[in-house]
């Protein structure tokens, strides 16, 4: 059975052609495919970070006043 | 061994004083240059015409009895920034033909302080990636040791210093990219506070998180290059209205008392020895000088890692996407997968990271609370080899990724300002950094502990031996 969170050259060939216009050489698909795979893996302390109601942080005010 | 080469003070100095022309400092500057790029790659391109042009104006100028704090002092620019007349590269065949019609705004402002632009420095390309290779415009090399890298993405800005080809550059940050390069390098680098010097003028990788700042050799010349560069710039939307401190005038305020917090975890957890021992021995001398040290704690720092990713990738993605669709095949085959990779982070990843930040930052507040600046290493290990992939450190390897960038891209997604100052030489010789941070819009603070440091050391002093 194919792993759920594992991203397959197909996918990331077909998204990449549609973003770019141009066709995704298959072996510049399987490179990006294994490599977004495991940027996605990185994802889950964020996913799992609680933020209650907090909306968005603009970047002007991230920095601009005291937090 | 040679002399140490001179500092932007005592160029400015010598020039305002007519000791030396401009035009004598911007040709030794260009000739070191020209001797230097075929081994060490520093440049995408010297400029020799502007060089002397913008020289005898300086001459001009001083004659014409104004104050230029800058006076005839040469430096060259990332190129990522645009100099109109030359091509803004990002390091990239994709844009090898990209004509800015003006100046970026910190090139406006160097110029109208009296600097002199002797090139455009070699990057990563698209300013996407840590090691200073470059399949376009050759690999920047690490002075220090050429089979090593420099770091980057502001490779060349690093570099340009350590071979003592001119006093000062200007880099971009928005993972580590001036810090780290820095710390492999042996020179000064600051990443500002975000808002604090304008953009504009400039390629983004990540608008939300890059920085512009200044390397050198000294901290001194690190708060007389900032004063320039810092202040509103109504082209970037991001620029802060704050007021500019006179930053060289606070380098020798007192740090008695100041507290200098140090976090173990995370920092110190996976560093190797001789990095961890030149931190420790740059801990007693801040002791020595009177600060406090005393346990930090900054939270939420594996979060931060994962908010980053879901911001730089989306980020990249979006303002590459009409490049990747003209000129696919001129991006490098190791940069394609990084700008495709954006495309996989959903909205709502990108609006979570965005959210955390607002909690980071509130929590990030009270930690600060307790302390004046935080001291970390910059880097856990010091240069790799070109083509390692992974750092052995204490507990094992580490994918290069994660051992060069979690020790600074916590502050590129807070905005906090950091600075990374050479502490020592490993038995190999080579330079290790120590990374100050501060609070929000305290660039001073910073300053002031690198500038009272650097009196009572001489790692700056010292000369890689492909120079000396």
């Amino acid at each position: 059975m194919p792993d759920p969170r594992r991203l397959d050259p197909q996918t990331v060939h077909k998204l990449a052609t549609d973003y770019s216009g141009q066709p995704l050489a298959d072996q510049h698909a399987t490179a990006a495919a294994a490599f977004v795979t495991t940027l996605l893996a990185d994802m889950q302390p964020l996913r799992q970070m609680s933020v209650g109601d907090a909306e968005p942080a603009t970047t002007y005010s991230a920095a601009e006043g005291q937090p | 061994m040679s002399d140490v080469p001179p500092t932007c003070l005592e160029i400015a100095a010598d020039v305002q004083g007519k000791k030396r022309s401009a035009r004598e400092v911007a040709d030794e500057a260009l000739k070191k240059a020209e001797r230097s790029q075929e081994r060490f790659r520093a440049f995408t391109l010297i400029t020799p015409e502007i060089a002397r042009r913008q020289a005898m104006e300086v001459d001009r100028r001083l004659k014409a009895g104004e104050n230029l704090p800058l006076a005839g002092v040469p430096y060259a620019v990332k190129d990522l920034f645009d100099v109109k007349g030359t091509p803004t590269t990002y390091g990239s065949k994709a844009f090898a033909d990209r004509m800015p019609n003006d100046d970026a705004e910190v090139v406006k402002r160097l110029t109208k302080a009296g600097a002199v632009l002797i090139g455009k420095l070699n990057l990563h390309e698209c300013a996407f990636g840590f090691t200073g290779e470059n399949k376009h415009f050759g690999n920047c090399r690490n002075p220090w040791d050429p089979e090593r890298i420099p770091g980057g993405s502001s490779s060349g800005s690093a570099a340009a210093i350590a071979l003592g080809i001119c006093p000062f550059t200007l880099g971009s940050d928005t993972g580590g990219s001036i810090r780290m390069p820095s710390a492999l390098c042996g020179t000064i680098g600051l990443k500002p506070t975000y808002g604090r010097v304008s953009r504009s003028g400039g390629m983004p990788l990540s608008w939300t998180m890059d920085h512009v700042g200044p390397l050198t050799r000294t901290a001194a010349d690190a708060a007389l290059v900032t004063k320039v560069l810092a202040g509103h710039d109504p082209a970037d939307e991001t620029s802060s209205r704050r007021e500019v401190p006179d930053y060289p005038a606070e380098l020798t305020a007192r740090i008695r008392n100041l507290r200098v917090g140090v976090m173990h975890q995370w920092f110190f957890e996976a560093v190797d020895p001789e990095v961890a021992g030149a931190i420790t021995a740059a801990l007693k001398r801040f002791s020595d000088l009177g600060a406090r040290q005393v346990e930090a704690h900054l939270p939420h720092l594996e979060e931060i890692v994962a908010a980053h990713r879901a911001i730089i990738f989306p980020e990249a993605s979006s303002f590459q996407q009409p490049h990747l669709a003209a000129r696919p095949h001129d991006f490098a085959d190791d940069i394609r997968p990084l700008l495709h990779a954006g495309l996989f982070f959903s909205a709502v990843d990108y609006l979570k990271a965005l959210r955390a930040r607002r909690i980071i930052r509130r929590d990030w507040a009270k930690a600060f609370e307790g302390i004046d600046v935080l001291v970390t290493p910059t880097t856990p290990c010091t240069a790799t080899k070109f083509g390692a992939v992974t750092a052995d450190l204490p507990g094992g390897p580490k994918p290069l990724v994660r051992a060069y960038l979690d020790l600074t891209l916590p502050f590129n997604f807070t905005g906090y300002p950091a600075l990374s100052i050479p502490c020592g030489f490993s038995k190999a010789n080579l330079p290790i950094g120590l990374q100050l941070v501060g609070k929000p819009w305290t660039e001073s603070v910073l300053f002031r502990f690198a500038h009272q440091y650097q009196q009572e050391t001489d790692w700056h002093r010292r000369l890689p031996p492909t120079v000396a």
